[in-house]
């Protein structure tokens, strides 16, 4: 592989992190009213369990899902829905309906 | 399949959100909305029958869940088939474990329910405070006990703490003498431990504000 098809690979793979790293931080926003544990909320991850490690009750992960919608002008379907446990998996969803309304 | 799971609702200011077609749109099927205009309206305003159709979902995805540990929620997923609310108290008094306090005008639910291709039965009371729902797959609820308390605090610690010291005092009465503790499986649910051996008593928690339920499934043979 050349330098010329080098750089646009490198460049968009680092656009992708830095877009999930401006996710979660606009996450930890969407999520502060909804946790009991702040503490936790300070030191999330992609790994962090929305029900387990920040003790979000279920119909509070409705209101998020709502807010996230909002935010992004996007919708969470069904089979979406059902994925998210983690924040991981939220921005997972987040990134793939952003990609759908380009 | 034996299990257990109940869901409590607190119904107060913020509970009103639910009449919002953002929010409902997320949890009720359309047939449910159907069932809702054609015959609930009457009785139920809508924000209430939300939350009654969430609590008898989250209660069968918490039955279900500990015998497929792998299962998410997903409120689309499963629908209420039949709903039958009676006005009198009968519900109330069918089972001996239930120590809920007396509310007036309180309603007792019966639904059915399909869930992942299984049926599931489920009774809810209602009163102007809270909405609780049990499960069982079993249209007969003689095997299931449970119950409802009012607590002073709301945060989690106390609620979590207080709802499995509640169950612990019905469970020493049945198991005299048993050195019980309340674990929990990896997967999140509650287990019922002797010595640190779980037993065969499938239970269930639920907190919601000021209110904490357990329910349990004690077949008679081990009573």
């Amino acid at each position: 592989m050349d330098l010329e098809t080098l750089i646009p690979v490198y460049f968009f793979q680092n656009l992708r992190i830095m877009d999930r790293k401006a996710i979660l931080e606009e996450l930890k926003k969407v999520l502060a009213p909804y946790t009991v544990s702040k503490a936790m909320l300070d030191s999330i991850n992609e790994q962090t369990d929305l029900i387990r490690d920040l003790r979000i009750n279920s119909a509070s992960l409705v209101d998020i899902i709502i807010d996230a919608e909002e935010k992004y002008n996007i919708e969470f379907d069904a089979e979406s829905i059902e994925k998210i446990t983690s924040v991981g998996t939220c921005i997972d969803i987040i990134v793939e309906k952003m990609n759908q309304r380009v | 399949m034996i299990s257990a799971g109940n869901d409590i609702v607190a119904l107060n200011s913020h509970s009103a959100r639910a009449g919002s077609k953002r929010f409902y749109s997320k949890i009720l099927c359309d047939p449910e909305l159907v069932l809702y205009t054609r015959q609930m309206r009457l009785v139920l305003p809508l924000y209430q029958y939300v939350w009654l159709i969430w609590s008898v979902k989250e209660s069968v995805y918490k039955f279900q869940q500990q015998n497929n540990p792998l299962l998410r929620f997903a409120p689309k997923k499963m629908m209420v088939q039949n709903m039958l609310l009676r006005e009198d108290r009968a519900g109330l008094s069918e089972n001996s474990g239930n120590e809920t306090m007396e509310w007036e005008n309180d309603r007792c639910c019966h639904c059915t329910i399909i869930s992942h291709d299984q049926v599931f039965y489920t009774r809810s009371f209602i009163c102007s405070d809270y909405i609780h729902t049990v499960a069982n797959s079993h249209p007969c609820f003689d095997n299931i006990s449970w119950s409802v308390r009012q607590i002073a605090q709301t945060d989690y610690h106390t609620q979590s703490g207080e709802v499995r010291s509640f169950l612990l005092e019905q469970l020493r009465d049945i198991f005299p003498g048993t050195p019980l503790e309340i674990g929990k499986h990896a997967a999140g649910y509650p287990l019922l431990l002797n010595n640190g051996s779980a037993m065969p008593v499938p239970l269930s928690f639920t907190h919601d504000e000021q209110f904490i339920a357990y329910s349990f499934n004690l077949p008679p043979g081990n009573r």
